[in-house]
Protein backbone atom coordinates (compact mmCIF):
# COMPACT_ATOMS: atom_id res chain seq x y z
CA UNK A 1 0.00 0.00 0.00
CA UNK A 2 1.15 3.77 -0.63
CA UNK A 3 0.07 6.16 1.53
CA UNK A 4 -1.43 9.19 0.46
CA UNK A 5 -0.50 12.64 0.11
CA UNK A 6 2.31 14.56 2.34
CA UNK A 7 0.44 16.33 5.60
CA UNK A 8 1.79 16.83 8.64
CA UNK A 9 5.59 17.57 8.81
CA UNK A 10 8.78 15.58 7.05
CA UNK A 11 12.07 15.56 6.32
CA UNK A 12 14.12 14.97 3.27
CA UNK A 13 15.56 11.56 2.21
CA UNK A 14 19.23 11.82 2.57
CA UNK A 15 21.96 9.59 1.86
CA UNK A 16 23.60 9.90 5.47
CA UNK A 17 20.44 8.79 6.64
CA UNK A 18 19.80 5.69 4.81
CA UNK A 19 21.13 3.54 7.53
CA UNK A 20 18.92 5.02 9.80
CA UNK A 21 15.50 6.02 8.24
CA UNK A 22 13.78 2.52 8.21
CA UNK A 23 14.54 2.25 12.07
CA UNK A 24 12.99 4.98 13.21
CA UNK A 25 10.11 4.73 15.59
CA UNK A 26 9.96 8.70 16.12
CA UNK A 27 7.25 10.72 14.31
CA UNK A 28 7.47 11.65 10.76
CA UNK A 29 4.92 12.41 8.82
CA UNK A 30 6.75 12.16 5.16
CA UNK A 31 9.63 12.55 3.05
CA UNK A 32 10.79 14.65 0.68
CA UNK A 33 13.61 13.07 -2.55
CA UNK A 34 14.97 15.53 -5.19
CA UNK A 35 13.70 13.44 -8.07
CA UNK A 36 17.02 14.05 -10.36
CA UNK A 37 19.03 11.27 -7.66
CA UNK A 38 16.75 8.91 -8.89
CA UNK A 39 16.43 9.19 -12.83
CA UNK A 40 17.42 6.12 -14.31
CA UNK A 41 18.80 4.84 -11.30
CA UNK A 42 19.46 1.62 -9.41
CA UNK A 43 21.16 0.26 -6.66
CA UNK A 44 20.81 0.73 -2.92
CA UNK A 45 19.39 4.26 -3.03
CA UNK A 46 16.49 3.10 -5.33
CA UNK A 47 15.69 0.13 -2.63
CA UNK A 48 16.13 2.78 0.08
CA UNK A 49 13.12 4.74 -1.75
CA UNK A 50 10.96 1.93 -2.22
CA UNK A 51 10.80 0.62 1.27
CA UNK A 52 10.55 4.25 2.59
CA UNK A 53 7.52 4.97 -0.07
CA UNK A 54 5.91 1.52 1.55
CA UNK A 55 5.90 3.77 4.78
CA UNK A 56 5.36 7.17 4.12
CA UNK A 57 4.14 9.89 1.87
CA UNK A 58 7.00 11.09 -0.58
CA UNK A 59 7.12 14.86 -2.03
CA UNK A 60 9.19 15.21 -5.10
CA UNK A 61 10.91 18.56 -5.32
CA UNK A 62 12.86 18.66 -8.64
CA UNK A 63 16.02 20.89 -8.42
CA UNK A 64 17.33 20.94 -12.23
CA UNK A 65 13.98 21.86 -14.83
CA UNK A 66 15.03 25.20 -15.11
CA UNK A 67 11.43 26.19 -15.43
CA UNK A 68 12.33 29.91 -15.81
CA UNK A 69 14.95 29.20 -18.36
CA UNK A 70 15.63 30.24 -22.29
CA UNK A 71 16.36 26.98 -23.34
CA UNK A 72 13.41 24.21 -24.29
CA UNK A 73 12.06 22.25 -21.53
CA UNK A 74 14.02 19.10 -21.48
CA UNK A 75 11.35 16.35 -22.71
CA UNK A 76 14.02 13.37 -21.56
CA UNK A 77 14.06 15.16 -18.12
CA UNK A 78 10.59 15.65 -17.62
CA UNK A 79 9.81 11.87 -18.56
CA UNK A 80 12.24 10.67 -16.39
CA UNK A 81 10.40 12.78 -13.50
CA UNK A 82 6.99 11.83 -14.49
CA UNK A 83 8.21 8.61 -13.82
CA UNK A 84 9.81 9.01 -10.48
CA UNK A 85 6.39 10.86 -9.37
CA UNK A 86 4.97 7.51 -10.60
CA UNK A 87 7.43 5.36 -9.10
CA UNK A 88 6.59 7.02 -5.18
CA UNK A 89 3.01 7.57 -5.82
CA UNK A 90 3.07 11.49 -5.79
CA UNK A 91 0.85 13.23 -6.51
CA UNK A 92 2.37 16.70 -7.52
CA UNK A 93 5.21 18.05 -8.26
CA UNK A 94 7.81 20.95 -6.86
CA UNK A 95 10.10 23.04 -8.33
CA UNK A 96 11.97 26.44 -8.02
CA UNK A 97 10.94 30.07 -9.69
CA UNK A 98 14.12 30.47 -11.47
CA UNK A 99 16.34 29.55 -14.59
CA UNK A 100 19.19 26.96 -14.03
CA UNK A 101 20.04 26.09 -17.75
CA UNK A 102 20.88 29.13 -20.39
CA UNK A 103 23.01 28.89 -23.56
CA UNK A 104 23.03 24.95 -23.77
CA UNK A 105 24.74 24.98 -20.76
CA UNK A 106 23.55 23.72 -16.86
CA UNK A 107 24.67 25.71 -14.27
CA UNK A 108 23.85 23.55 -11.30
CA UNK A 109 22.26 26.69 -9.40
CA UNK A 110 18.84 28.09 -8.66
CA UNK A 111 19.12 31.79 -10.65
CA UNK A 112 16.75 34.74 -10.11
CA UNK A 113 14.91 35.87 -12.92
CA UNK A 114 14.08 39.42 -13.58
CA UNK A 115 10.61 40.43 -12.17
CA UNK A 116 9.30 41.44 -14.92
CA UNK A 117 5.97 40.94 -16.97
CA UNK A 118 7.82 39.13 -19.89
CA UNK A 119 9.31 36.86 -17.48
CA UNK A 120 6.07 36.12 -15.95
CA UNK A 121 4.53 35.47 -19.35
CA UNK A 122 7.84 33.56 -20.16
CA UNK A 123 7.58 31.30 -17.62
CA UNK A 124 4.05 30.25 -16.96
CA UNK A 125 3.80 29.36 -20.36
CA UNK A 126 6.61 26.68 -19.61
CA UNK A 127 5.01 25.79 -16.18
CA UNK A 128 2.09 24.62 -18.19
CA UNK A 129 3.61 22.56 -20.47
CA UNK A 130 6.05 20.74 -17.67
CA UNK A 131 2.64 20.49 -15.96
CA UNK A 132 0.96 18.51 -18.93
CA UNK A 133 3.69 16.55 -20.20
CA UNK A 134 4.15 15.20 -15.96
CA UNK A 135 0.10 14.78 -15.69
CA UNK A 136 0.32 16.24 -12.33
CA UNK A 137 0.03 19.88 -10.23
CA UNK A 138 3.04 21.90 -9.92
CA UNK A 139 3.92 23.78 -7.30
CA UNK A 140 6.51 26.81 -7.13
CA UNK A 141 9.12 27.74 -4.65
CA UNK A 142 10.46 30.99 -4.31
CA UNK A 143 13.68 30.93 -4.29
CA UNK A 144 16.71 32.71 -2.34
CA UNK A 145 18.49 35.59 -3.90
CA UNK A 146 21.36 37.51 -3.58
CA UNK A 147 20.40 40.02 -5.99
CA UNK A 148 18.00 41.55 -7.83
CA UNK A 149 17.99 41.34 -11.41
CA UNK A 150 18.12 44.77 -13.34
CA UNK A 151 15.04 45.40 -15.27
CA UNK A 152 12.75 45.07 -12.29
CA UNK A 153 9.18 46.02 -13.23
CA UNK A 154 7.49 44.64 -10.03
CA UNK A 155 7.94 43.37 -6.18
CA UNK A 156 9.03 39.35 -5.50
CA UNK A 157 5.97 39.24 -4.38
CA UNK A 158 3.79 40.52 -7.10
CA UNK A 159 6.16 38.85 -9.32
CA UNK A 160 5.31 34.77 -7.64
CA UNK A 161 2.28 35.96 -7.36
CA UNK A 162 1.56 36.80 -11.07
CA UNK A 163 3.34 33.17 -12.02
CA UNK A 164 1.22 31.42 -9.80
CA UNK A 165 -1.82 33.15 -11.10
CA UNK A 166 -0.70 33.00 -14.92
CA UNK A 167 0.22 29.31 -14.72
CA UNK A 168 -2.63 28.66 -12.08
CA UNK A 169 -0.30 26.52 -10.19
CA UNK A 170 0.67 25.96 -6.24
CA UNK A 171 3.15 27.69 -4.43
CA UNK A 172 6.06 25.90 -2.38
CA UNK A 173 6.27 28.90 0.19
CA UNK A 174 10.33 28.66 1.51
CA UNK A 175 9.88 30.58 4.94
CA UNK A 176 13.65 30.67 5.32
CA UNK A 177 14.25 32.28 1.72
CA UNK A 178 11.64 35.01 2.85
CA UNK A 179 14.01 35.69 5.64
CA UNK A 180 16.79 35.08 3.81
CA UNK A 181 15.80 37.28 0.99
CA UNK A 182 14.58 40.10 3.08
CA UNK A 183 18.03 40.24 5.00
CA UNK A 184 20.07 40.51 1.85
CA UNK A 185 17.51 43.31 0.29
CA UNK A 186 16.60 45.33 3.34
CA UNK A 187 12.78 44.65 3.78
CA UNK A 188 10.50 43.46 6.06
CA UNK A 189 9.90 39.65 6.24
CA UNK A 190 6.37 40.05 7.55
CA UNK A 191 5.68 41.84 4.64
CA UNK A 192 7.65 40.04 2.14
CA UNK A 193 5.39 36.88 3.47
CA UNK A 194 2.50 38.32 3.47
CA UNK A 195 3.08 39.64 -0.40
CA UNK A 196 2.74 36.42 -1.35
CA UNK A 197 0.09 34.47 -2.44
CA UNK A 198 -0.43 32.61 0.88
CA UNK A 199 -3.68 31.06 -0.28
CA UNK A 200 -1.56 28.79 -3.08
CA UNK A 201 0.64 27.42 -0.48
CA UNK A 202 0.78 23.78 -0.84
CA UNK A 203 3.86 23.03 1.11
CA UNK A 204 6.12 24.85 3.11
CA UNK A 205 10.24 24.20 3.68
CA UNK A 206 11.80 25.40 6.52
CA UNK A 207 15.88 25.60 6.74
CA UNK A 208 19.17 27.10 8.49
CA UNK A 209 21.23 29.66 6.45
CA UNK A 210 24.62 30.77 6.67
CA UNK A 211 26.17 34.46 6.67
CA UNK A 212 29.02 35.50 4.46
CA UNK A 213 30.18 39.23 5.06
CA UNK A 214 26.85 40.85 4.99
CA UNK A 215 24.77 38.28 2.59
CA UNK A 216 22.79 35.95 3.99
CA UNK A 217 23.43 32.19 2.00
CA UNK A 218 19.79 29.53 2.26
CA UNK A 219 22.66 26.70 2.45
CA UNK A 220 20.72 24.31 4.53
CA UNK A 221 23.12 23.67 6.68
CA UNK A 222 22.17 24.62 10.02
CA UNK A 223 19.07 24.61 12.50
CA UNK A 224 16.34 26.32 11.65
CA UNK A 225 16.36 30.24 13.39
CA UNK A 226 14.43 31.67 16.01
CA UNK A 227 13.10 34.94 13.71
CA UNK A 228 12.46 31.94 11.12
CA UNK A 229 10.50 29.83 13.31
CA UNK A 230 8.58 32.85 13.91
CA UNK A 231 7.95 33.76 10.30
CA UNK A 232 6.53 29.91 10.13
CA UNK A 233 4.14 30.96 13.05
CA UNK A 234 3.34 33.61 10.79
CA UNK A 235 2.78 31.27 7.81
CA UNK A 236 0.88 29.12 9.65
CA UNK A 237 -1.68 31.84 10.89
CA UNK A 238 -1.73 32.61 7.48
CA UNK A 239 -2.51 29.59 5.64
CA UNK A 240 -3.39 27.07 7.67
CA UNK A 241 -1.47 23.19 8.69
CA UNK A 242 0.25 23.60 5.34
CA UNK A 243 2.47 20.43 4.91
CA UNK A 244 5.89 21.50 6.06
CA UNK A 245 9.47 19.84 4.95
CA UNK A 246 12.48 20.70 6.71
CA UNK A 247 15.52 20.83 4.55
CA UNK A 248 18.96 19.97 5.45
CA UNK A 249 21.17 18.81 2.93
CA UNK A 250 24.79 20.23 3.96
CA UNK A 251 26.72 19.35 7.47
CA UNK A 252 23.87 16.93 7.78
CA UNK A 253 23.61 16.06 11.41
CA UNK A 254 22.94 12.59 12.34
CA UNK A 255 18.90 11.43 12.04
CA UNK A 256 17.82 12.26 15.51
CA UNK A 257 18.53 15.57 15.15
CA UNK A 258 16.99 16.32 12.04
CA UNK A 259 13.49 14.35 13.45
CA UNK A 260 14.18 17.34 16.21
CA UNK A 261 13.61 20.16 14.32
CA UNK A 262 10.45 18.44 12.99
CA UNK A 263 9.07 17.58 16.25
CA UNK A 264 9.07 21.60 16.76
CA UNK A 265 7.41 22.30 13.43
CA UNK A 266 4.95 19.40 14.37
CA UNK A 267 4.29 21.04 17.69
CA UNK A 268 4.27 25.11 16.15
CA UNK A 269 1.53 23.11 13.63
CA UNK A 270 -0.72 22.16 16.17
CA UNK A 271 -0.48 24.90 18.20
CA UNK A 272 -1.62 27.33 15.68
CA UNK A 273 -3.94 25.55 13.99
CA UNK A 274 -5.47 22.83 15.94
CA UNK B 1 15.92 40.37 -29.35
CA UNK B 2 13.87 40.66 -26.63
CA UNK B 3 14.55 42.35 -23.09
CA UNK B 4 14.02 38.62 -21.54
CA UNK B 5 15.99 37.44 -24.11
CA UNK B 6 18.75 39.84 -24.19
CA UNK B 7 18.75 38.95 -20.11
CA UNK B 8 19.47 35.52 -20.15
CA UNK B 9 22.12 36.74 -23.39
CA UNK B 10 24.18 38.99 -20.43
CA UNK B 11 23.71 36.80 -17.66
CA UNK B 12 25.13 33.51 -19.38
CA UNK B 13 27.85 35.70 -20.43
CA UNK B 14 28.20 37.26 -17.07
CA UNK B 15 28.24 33.72 -15.60
CA UNK B 16 30.73 31.87 -17.65
CA UNK B 17 33.34 34.74 -16.91
CA UNK B 18 32.71 36.47 -20.62
CA UNK B 19 31.83 39.87 -18.92
CA UNK B 20 32.23 41.79 -15.84
CA UNK B 21 30.06 43.21 -13.18
CA UNK B 22 30.18 46.72 -14.97
CA UNK B 23 29.61 45.01 -18.38
CA UNK B 24 26.62 43.38 -17.54
CA UNK B 25 25.12 46.87 -15.83
CA UNK B 26 25.92 48.45 -19.14
CA UNK B 27 24.23 46.00 -21.09
CA UNK B 28 20.84 44.87 -18.85
CA UNK B 29 20.79 48.15 -16.79
CA UNK B 30 20.89 49.33 -13.36
CA UNK B 31 20.17 47.15 -10.08
CA UNK B 32 19.41 48.32 -6.64
CA UNK B 33 21.95 45.30 -5.53
CA UNK B 34 25.61 46.15 -5.92
CA UNK B 35 28.03 44.25 -8.37
CA UNK B 36 29.62 42.09 -5.42
CA UNK B 37 25.73 40.72 -5.25
CA UNK B 38 26.50 39.34 -9.32
CA UNK B 39 30.09 38.42 -8.49
CA UNK B 40 28.59 36.28 -6.10
CA UNK B 41 26.78 34.11 -8.02
CA UNK B 42 29.57 33.79 -10.65
CA UNK B 43 31.61 31.94 -7.67
CA UNK B 44 28.19 29.94 -6.23
CA UNK B 45 28.19 28.36 -10.10
CA UNK B 46 32.28 27.72 -9.22
CA UNK B 47 32.01 26.31 -6.05
CA UNK B 48 29.45 23.97 -7.47
CA UNK B 49 31.65 22.64 -9.95
CA UNK B 50 34.56 22.11 -7.21
CA UNK B 51 31.93 20.59 -4.82
CA UNK B 52 30.73 18.04 -7.78
CA UNK B 53 34.31 17.02 -8.50
CA UNK B 54 35.02 16.69 -5.07
CA UNK B 55 32.36 14.11 -4.56
CA UNK B 56 33.30 12.31 -7.46
CA UNK B 57 37.06 12.60 -7.57
CA UNK B 58 38.65 12.60 -4.24
CA UNK B 59 41.70 10.51 -4.48
CA UNK B 60 41.82 11.99 -8.00
CA UNK B 61 42.03 15.36 -6.48
CA UNK B 62 44.33 13.71 -3.52
CA UNK B 63 46.73 12.59 -5.65
CA UNK B 64 47.14 15.77 -7.45
CA UNK B 65 47.98 17.93 -4.72
CA UNK B 66 51.01 18.84 -4.20
CA UNK B 67 52.37 17.31 -7.73
CA UNK B 68 53.00 20.57 -9.12
CA UNK B 69 50.93 22.25 -12.05
CA UNK B 70 47.77 24.88 -11.10
CA UNK B 71 46.36 24.31 -7.73
CA UNK B 72 42.97 22.02 -7.64
CA UNK B 73 40.50 25.33 -7.58
CA UNK B 74 42.35 26.49 -11.31
CA UNK B 75 41.98 23.18 -12.27
CA UNK B 76 38.45 22.63 -12.02
CA UNK B 77 37.89 26.61 -13.27
CA UNK B 78 40.00 25.42 -16.20
CA UNK B 79 37.78 22.15 -17.23
CA UNK B 80 34.56 23.58 -16.27
CA UNK B 81 35.26 26.38 -19.23
CA UNK B 82 36.56 23.60 -21.23
CA UNK B 83 33.76 21.07 -20.62
CA UNK B 84 30.27 23.08 -20.08
CA UNK B 85 28.12 20.92 -19.02
CA UNK B 86 24.25 20.85 -20.50
CA UNK B 87 23.42 17.57 -18.91
CA UNK B 88 20.54 18.00 -16.03
CA UNK B 89 22.48 15.87 -13.62
CA UNK B 90 25.01 17.39 -12.24
CA UNK B 91 27.47 14.38 -11.59
CA UNK B 92 27.73 13.96 -15.33
CA UNK B 93 29.84 17.20 -15.57
CA UNK B 94 32.55 14.78 -14.30
CA UNK B 95 32.07 12.58 -17.29
CA UNK B 96 35.37 14.18 -19.28
CA UNK B 97 37.15 14.78 -16.39
CA UNK B 98 39.53 12.14 -16.43
CA UNK B 99 40.27 12.60 -20.19
CA UNK B 100 41.19 16.31 -19.27
CA UNK B 101 43.17 15.30 -16.72
CA UNK B 102 44.75 12.88 -19.20
CA UNK B 103 45.65 15.74 -21.09
CA UNK B 104 47.54 18.18 -18.59
CA UNK B 105 50.72 19.12 -20.06
CA UNK B 106 52.11 20.31 -16.79
CA UNK B 107 51.52 16.88 -14.82
CA UNK B 108 54.46 14.06 -15.71
CA UNK B 109 51.85 12.19 -13.56
CA UNK B 110 49.38 12.72 -15.96
CA UNK B 111 48.57 9.48 -17.01
CA UNK B 112 48.34 7.66 -13.46
CA UNK B 113 46.02 11.01 -12.58
CA UNK B 114 43.48 9.68 -14.98
CA UNK B 115 43.38 6.47 -14.44
CA UNK B 116 42.66 7.33 -10.58
CA UNK B 117 39.79 9.31 -12.02
CA UNK B 118 38.63 6.74 -14.69
CA UNK B 119 37.74 4.51 -11.77
CA UNK B 120 36.33 7.08 -9.29
CA UNK B 121 33.73 7.84 -12.33
CA UNK B 122 33.71 3.80 -13.06
CA UNK B 123 32.75 3.80 -9.91
CA UNK B 124 29.98 6.43 -9.32
CA UNK B 125 28.61 4.84 -12.45
CA UNK B 126 28.41 1.61 -11.40
CA UNK B 127 27.08 2.69 -7.65
CA UNK B 128 23.97 4.32 -9.71
CA UNK B 129 23.06 2.35 -12.32
CA UNK B 130 19.66 0.94 -13.12
CA UNK B 131 18.60 -2.67 -11.77
CA UNK B 132 18.77 -4.29 -14.89
CA UNK B 133 20.17 -8.21 -13.52
CA UNK B 134 18.50 -11.08 -12.88
CA UNK B 135 20.82 -13.69 -11.66
CA UNK B 136 18.46 -16.49 -12.35
CA UNK B 137 18.18 -16.21 -15.52
CA UNK B 138 20.57 -13.09 -17.18
CA UNK B 139 24.02 -14.32 -18.37
CA UNK B 140 26.37 -10.82 -17.61
CA UNK B 141 25.45 -8.34 -15.01
CA UNK B 142 24.89 -5.25 -16.67
CA UNK B 143 27.35 -3.39 -14.22
CA UNK B 144 30.48 -5.04 -14.80
CA UNK B 145 32.88 -2.50 -15.44
CA UNK B 146 36.08 -4.45 -16.93
CA UNK B 147 39.39 -2.16 -16.64
CA UNK B 148 43.09 -2.59 -16.57
CA UNK B 149 45.61 0.00 -15.15
CA UNK B 150 49.03 0.62 -14.77
CA UNK B 151 49.32 0.81 -11.31
CA UNK B 152 47.08 0.13 -8.31
CA UNK B 153 44.19 2.28 -8.51
CA UNK B 154 41.42 0.18 -6.57
CA UNK B 155 43.73 0.05 -3.53
CA UNK B 156 45.26 3.96 -3.34
CA UNK B 157 41.17 4.98 -3.45
CA UNK B 158 40.46 2.65 -0.98
CA UNK B 159 42.98 4.40 1.10
CA UNK B 160 42.05 7.71 0.56
CA UNK B 161 38.12 6.95 0.93
CA UNK B 162 39.29 5.44 4.33
CA UNK B 163 41.15 8.69 4.71
CA UNK B 164 44.77 6.42 5.16
CA UNK B 165 46.26 7.24 1.80
CA UNK B 166 48.79 4.93 0.87
CA UNK B 167 51.18 5.75 -2.34
CA UNK B 168 49.78 4.45 -5.62
CA UNK B 169 51.86 1.85 -6.30
CA UNK B 170 53.08 1.12 -9.51
CA UNK B 171 51.05 -2.39 -10.49
CA UNK B 172 49.61 -3.19 -13.02
CA UNK B 173 45.95 -4.10 -12.56
CA UNK B 174 43.01 -5.77 -14.25
CA UNK B 175 40.01 -6.82 -13.22
CA UNK B 176 36.25 -6.21 -12.68
CA UNK B 177 34.29 -3.03 -11.29
CA UNK B 178 30.60 -4.09 -10.74
CA UNK B 179 28.02 -4.35 -8.10
CA UNK B 180 26.29 -7.71 -6.54
CA UNK B 181 22.98 -8.12 -6.89
CA UNK B 182 22.42 -8.96 -3.64
CA UNK B 183 23.90 -6.53 -0.93
CA UNK B 184 23.95 -4.14 -3.75
CA UNK B 185 27.75 -3.15 -2.98
CA UNK B 186 30.27 -2.22 -5.80
CA UNK B 187 33.07 -4.77 -5.93
CA UNK B 188 36.55 -4.45 -7.52
CA UNK B 189 36.99 -8.56 -8.33
CA UNK B 190 40.99 -9.59 -9.97
CA UNK B 191 39.86 -12.47 -11.69
CA UNK B 192 42.32 -15.48 -12.38
CA UNK B 193 42.96 -16.09 -16.23
CA UNK B 194 40.49 -19.07 -15.81
CA UNK B 195 37.86 -16.77 -14.68
CA UNK B 196 38.96 -13.43 -17.21
CA UNK B 197 38.65 -16.07 -19.90
CA UNK B 198 35.15 -16.95 -18.49
CA UNK B 199 33.40 -14.10 -18.48
CA UNK B 200 34.90 -13.47 -22.28
CA UNK B 201 32.95 -16.66 -23.08
CA UNK B 202 29.58 -15.65 -21.42
CA UNK B 203 30.11 -12.32 -22.82
CA UNK B 204 30.75 -14.10 -26.69
CA UNK B 205 33.64 -12.84 -27.23
CA UNK B 206 35.94 -15.82 -27.69
CA UNK B 207 34.77 -19.76 -27.89
CA UNK B 208 35.75 -22.99 -26.00
CA UNK B 209 38.39 -23.75 -28.58
CA UNK B 210 40.34 -20.55 -27.49
CA UNK B 211 39.95 -21.09 -23.90
CA UNK B 212 41.78 -24.20 -24.68
CA UNK B 213 44.80 -22.40 -26.94
CA UNK B 214 45.28 -20.18 -23.95
CA UNK B 215 45.78 -23.35 -21.10
CA UNK B 216 42.34 -23.58 -19.63
CA UNK B 217 39.87 -26.08 -20.32
CA UNK B 218 36.40 -26.71 -20.32
CA UNK B 219 36.11 -28.24 -16.88
CA UNK B 220 37.97 -25.66 -15.41
CA UNK B 221 36.31 -23.10 -17.50
CA UNK B 222 32.61 -24.23 -16.07
CA UNK B 223 34.29 -23.98 -11.98
CA UNK B 224 35.24 -20.76 -12.91
CA UNK B 225 31.74 -19.24 -14.21
CA UNK B 226 30.70 -20.96 -11.20
CA UNK B 227 32.79 -18.83 -9.53
CA UNK B 228 31.69 -16.01 -11.29
CA UNK B 229 28.29 -16.92 -10.54
CA UNK B 230 28.64 -16.98 -6.89
CA UNK B 231 30.37 -13.64 -6.75
CA UNK B 232 27.60 -11.88 -9.18
CA UNK B 233 29.58 -11.06 -11.62
CA UNK B 234 28.00 -13.56 -14.12
CA UNK B 235 24.28 -14.77 -13.79
CA UNK B 236 22.82 -18.59 -14.01
CA UNK B 237 22.69 -18.27 -17.36
CA UNK B 238 26.08 -18.25 -18.27
CA UNK B 239 26.32 -22.35 -16.82
CA UNK B 240 26.97 -24.43 -19.57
Amino acid sequence: MTPGPPAGVGIGLRREHFDSILQTERPLDWLEIVPENFIGHGGRAGAVLDACRERWPIGVHGVALSLGGPDPLDLDLLDGLAAVLDRVGATAFTEHLCFARAGGENFYDLLPLPFTRAAVDHVAARVRAARERLGCPILLENVSTYAVMPGAEMSEGAFVTAVLEAADCGLLLDVNNVFVNAHNHGTDPLDDLAALPLERAGRIHLAGHTYVDDLAIDNHGAPVIEPVWALYRAALEAAGPVPTLIEWDLHVPPLERVLDEADRARALMRAVCG
Amino acid sequence: MSELDAFFDGMTRFLRGDLDAAALRDRLGPSPSAPGRFTFYRGLIRANHRRVLAHLFPAAQHAYAGGGGAPWPALVDAFARAHPCGDWDLNAFGAAFPAFLEGRPDRPDAASLAQVADYEYAFYRVTRAPDAFDPAVDVVNPTVTPRSYTCDVPAFVRSVRRGAPAPLAATPITGFLYRRPDDRQVRWLRPTLARLLAFARATGEIDDEACAAAGVESPALDAATDALVRAGVLGRGARR
